[in-house]
């Protein structure tokens, strides 16, 4: 009884929800890409390539540090504005975090098919009730489908 | 510390019991000691607390820890002597070559085993610190948990029972008979620890004496045995001497279980002379005795309750001994044991030469087990003397504490492993479907190197053991947010705040450090299964870090909090653990921002998760009788009753989760009260209920 057993560990996608649920306005959608694990994480994490081909805003990504999982990255983004963001990053899951934004992503396996689940929330933005709120709610959706989308092509068709 | 109120009444109790070691007039029959024992539990409260001082002013040397005087010993190894005393006559006690050594009567010494002679000395009075320098919570652990302050006055204890406290750092004892591992090489097991005839009446909800010592080395030992003198029912932390049916009673507490068996042997069990069950005893003790089990319960004379002899023989007392010993977290009250009356032990009883010759190879070089209590053979293993060149006792005796608990620490203390036995069905498919599980679980790997905890959560351990690899490997090991995985390891021996040790795959932190990241220490020190498992160490500013939305903060956090939930929901909901973890998880991110004090974050997190579990396992209870399925399920599955869990999962929603509670995870009534919201008075008696329903399903 007080052997120490292996509890398995939370799925990936089940702890993005779980994440979710502690960031108001998070906005999360999930997409079963019809690719390998293998191949689709492949393209999450190649942070400094893959990043900018389906992250719009981001232009450039360079890993200033790594330590085990957890890396610190530069990001520049079409502006030309550099923040710096904490990420952790294993098999399946990828945590980034800035001063204004967190991004997630979250795999498992499933036979020759990967449902991917994409998070992204703007810190220190409360969620506008409203119309408003509404309609940016429904764009930041509309954009991370793009994203997944595009990281199925990323994945499908070995990053071309 | 919550238990520090209790330590006076508990230093008084026993120092009532002082006596002159040379007042061979007190020394009495056991049974009147019951009676005056339970005579004192009704007067329990007044008393005067004054320290004596130590017998010898000084921690015995090794020469006296080595034999004792020679003459005494003459007799000791006399196989002539196997004439044993019952309980119930006379507890002789002499005093020693040295003041405070003391031999026990002639009668009750055991003898050679396997042709060796035992040097045995038995040291009723003599206590000393098992480890030079040995911190007072370790010895805490070690020897009852209830340290006090005074001189226990050991030598003084003649022929009566009850834990004696403890001085400084080095001084603790049971009763008359009782020794606590004490020197270098040497170490006392638990029927060293047999309270005969009494035992510290209990106050307030503090385990009586007895009990103490006898579940801390067990902890130790990972062996069984037994409690004598009116001993009651139920958990240990209730055990109340004199309660019940008084008299003659043992209570044993079989590894982690939450139920202490009870016997209250026949008439005829005193009447008889167990020799039989010693030499059962004997080969059935010291690492590898499980796998020698089976024998040993085939060696006995049928006719026990013991569900785990019946089939194969045997006394009750040795199947609960058994059961310990096995390693398994089997427990239930057996109920009114002891072989029939007109049984005649001695003759079925007899331990069959062929089973002694089968094990004869086993014994772990370099370790010596020597055993046979004379009186019940849960007093299997008398001594276990660990005799390994070069290497500190103290040391391997922690090492076979920490890491080889239930038999199964042999292993990486580079013991051989025995063999397991062999023959026909020996004690049942449940129990080989235990014991595989048991097994498989022995077989992870178990790093051997000491981790030294040098204040909260940091360890530090030799140069390259505390690598993350361990983690895999022991998923409960981890620290917490910046800290390395703990290993398996022990006590630093210093009085740093955080001492910590590992035990099992857990790590539980002493009280001294700040409480956010401290498991109360009480629950270390006397309840050593029943401490929060795996309690997660939860830095408060990551909290307060996770509450500002800080996304790595609150993954840190579900990493930390991710696997208490999942027990806790597996306990409480074991047929939708997936489901209940999740929404319970859910709860708890959903409610972070509202939490007003991060470093009451476990209390909440309990609190929220039981809650959770607590309203799926009803909503899954009313979906398998929606189904009709509830009656079935419950009548076939008694057949693969293996496991304590499986019996708890039986038990109504309710019941199950005041007992998992209390036994699983070590929570006091009160706490258990708060996490459900529940007045304290009906957590005491949901409890109740649910002990009796739990014997009920597990003698079923």
């Amino acid at each position: 009884m007080n052997d120490p057993v292996a509890l398995p560990d939370i799925d990936p996608i089940d702890r993005l929800t779980i994440l979710a649920a502690a960031l108001p306005g998070a906005a999360v959608r999930q997409r079963r890409i019809a690719a390998p694990f293998d191949a689709v994480w492949r393209v999450i994490a190649d942070l400094e390539h893959a990043t900018p081909r389906y992250e719009p805003d981001v232009a450039h990504v360079r890993v200033i540090e790594q330590r085990g999982e957890l890396l610190r990255l530069l990001v520049q983004d079409t502006a030309g504005r550099e923040e710096t963001m904490d990420a952790r990053l294993r098999p399946g899951w990828c945590l980034m975090q800035s001063a204004t934004v967190v991004i997630a992503f979250a795999a498992r396996r499933l036979g020759s098919e990967t449902p991917l689940a994409h998070l992204e929330h703007r810190r220190a933005q409360t969620p506008v009730p409203g119309r408003s709120g509404s309609h940016n709610r429904r764009a930041a959706l509309a954009k991370i489908d793009q994203e997944l989308h595009t990281i199925e092509r990323l994945a499908t068709h070995h990053g071309r | 510390m919550a238990g520090d109120e209790d330590r006076p009444a508990f230093a008084r109790q026993a120092l009532e019991q002082v006596a002159d070691p040379a007042d061979t007039a007190r020394i009495q029959p056991v049974d009147r000691l019951i009676e005056k024992e339970n005579l004192r539990v009704a007067e329990q409260g007044g008393g005067h607390a004054e320290a004596p001082g130590h017998p010898q002013g000084k921690r015995p040397g090794p020469a006296a820890a080595d034999g004792g005087e020679p003459g005494h010993l003459q007799h000791l190894v006399d196989p002539g002597s196997r004439d044993v005393v019952r309980l119930g006559q006379h507890l002789q006690v002499r005093p020693g070559a040295s003041p405070g050594w003391m031999d026990r009567d002639s009668r009750r010494a055991p003898t050679s085993w396997r042709g060796q002679d035992m040097s045995w000395t038995w040291r009723p009075f003599t206590v000393t610190s098992p480890l030079p320098g040995a911190s007072r919570p370790m010895m805490a652990e070690l020897l009852d948990g209830e340290l006090c302050s005074g001189d226990s006055g050991l030598g003084e204890q003649s022929g009566s029972g009850g834990l004696v406290c403890g001085h400084r750092e080095d001084v603790a004892a049971a009763d008359g008979r009782a020794v606590a591992p004490c020197c270098p090489r040497e170490v006392y097991g638990p029927g060293a620890v047999r309270a005969h005839g009494a035992a510290l009446p209990s106050h307030r909800s503090a385990p009586a004496g007895p009990g103490l010592v006898k579940k801390t080395l067990h902890a130790a030992f990972g062996v069984g045995f037994s409690l004598v003198g009116g001993a009651c029912g139920g958990d240990l932390d209730e055990f109340v001497p004199g309660r019940g049916k008084g008299g003659v009673g043992e209570a044993v507490a079989g590894g982690v279980d939450p139920v202490i068996q009870v016997y209250h042997p026949e008439p005829a069990w005193d009447a008889a002379s167990p020799q039989a069950q010693v030499d059962c005893c004997r080969a059935g003790a010291g690492p590898g005795k499980r796998a020698v089990a089976g024998q040993l319960a085939r060696c006995g004379q049928a006719g026990g309750q013991d569900r785990r002899a019946r089939g194969q023989g045997g006394y009750p007392g040795l199947g609960a001994y058994l059961r310990a010993e096995a390693g398994s977290s089997l427990g239930k009250k057996t109920g009114q044991g002891g072989p029939p009356a007109g049984h005649v032990p001695g003759a079925a009883g007899q331990r069959p030469a062929k089973a002694l010759a089968g094990e004869r190879g086993r014994q772990p070089p370099g370790v010596v087990i020597e055993g046979g209590d004379e009186n019940h053979s849960d007093d299997c293993l008398s001594r276990l003397r660990v005799d390994v060149p070069e290497q500190p006792c103290a040391e391997r005796f922690l090492c076979r504490r920490l890491g080889g608990q239930r038999g199964d620490g042999p292993a990486e203390l580079g013991w051989p492993r025995a063999e397991p036995a062999s023959g026909p069905d020996e004690a049942g498919t449940a129990r080989r479907l235990h014991d595989g599980r048991r097994e498989a679980a022995a077989l992870q790997p178990r790093p051997p190197w000491p981790v030294h905890v040098d204040g909260v959560g940091t360890v530090v351990g030799p140069e390259g053991s505390c690598q993350r690899a361990c983690s895999p490997a022991w998923p409960g090991m981890c620290l917490g947010n910046g800290h390395p995985p703990a290993t398996l390891g022990r006590l630093d021996g210093g009085r740093e705040p955080g001492q910590a040790r590992a035990d099992d795959g857990q790590v539980w932190f002493h009280k001294t450090g700040p409480s956010a990241w401290c498991p109360p220490s009480w629950k270390v020190a006397g309840n050593l299964w029943k401490v929060p498992a795996n309690l997660p160490v939860v830095d408060p500013e990551n909290v307060a870090a996770a509450q500002q939305g800080d996304a790595l903060a609150l993954d840190r956090l579900l990493d930390e909090l991710a696997p208490y939930v999942r027990r806790l929901c597996a306990r409480i909901v074991p047929a939708a653990a997936d489901d209940a973890t999740q929404e319970s998880l859910l709860a708890i991110f959903r409610g972070l921002p509202s939490l007003r004090a991060p470093e009451a974050i476990i209390t909440w997190v309990r609190s929220v998760t039981v809650r959770t579990a607590i309203r799926l396992a009803r909503q899954h209870d009313l979906e398998v009788a929606a189904e009709g399925t509830l009656l079935g399920r419950h009548a076939s599955s008694l057949e693969g009753l293996v496991d304590i869990d499986d019996a708890l999962a039986r038990l109504p929603v309710s019941q199950r989760v005041v007992l998992v509670l209390r036994t699983r995870e070590g929570l006091s009534e009160q706490e258990i009260a708060t996490t459900l919201g529940i007045p304290a008075g009906t957590v005491k008696s949901r409890l109740h209920r649910a002990r009796a329903a739990f014997r009920e399903v597990w003698e079923s």
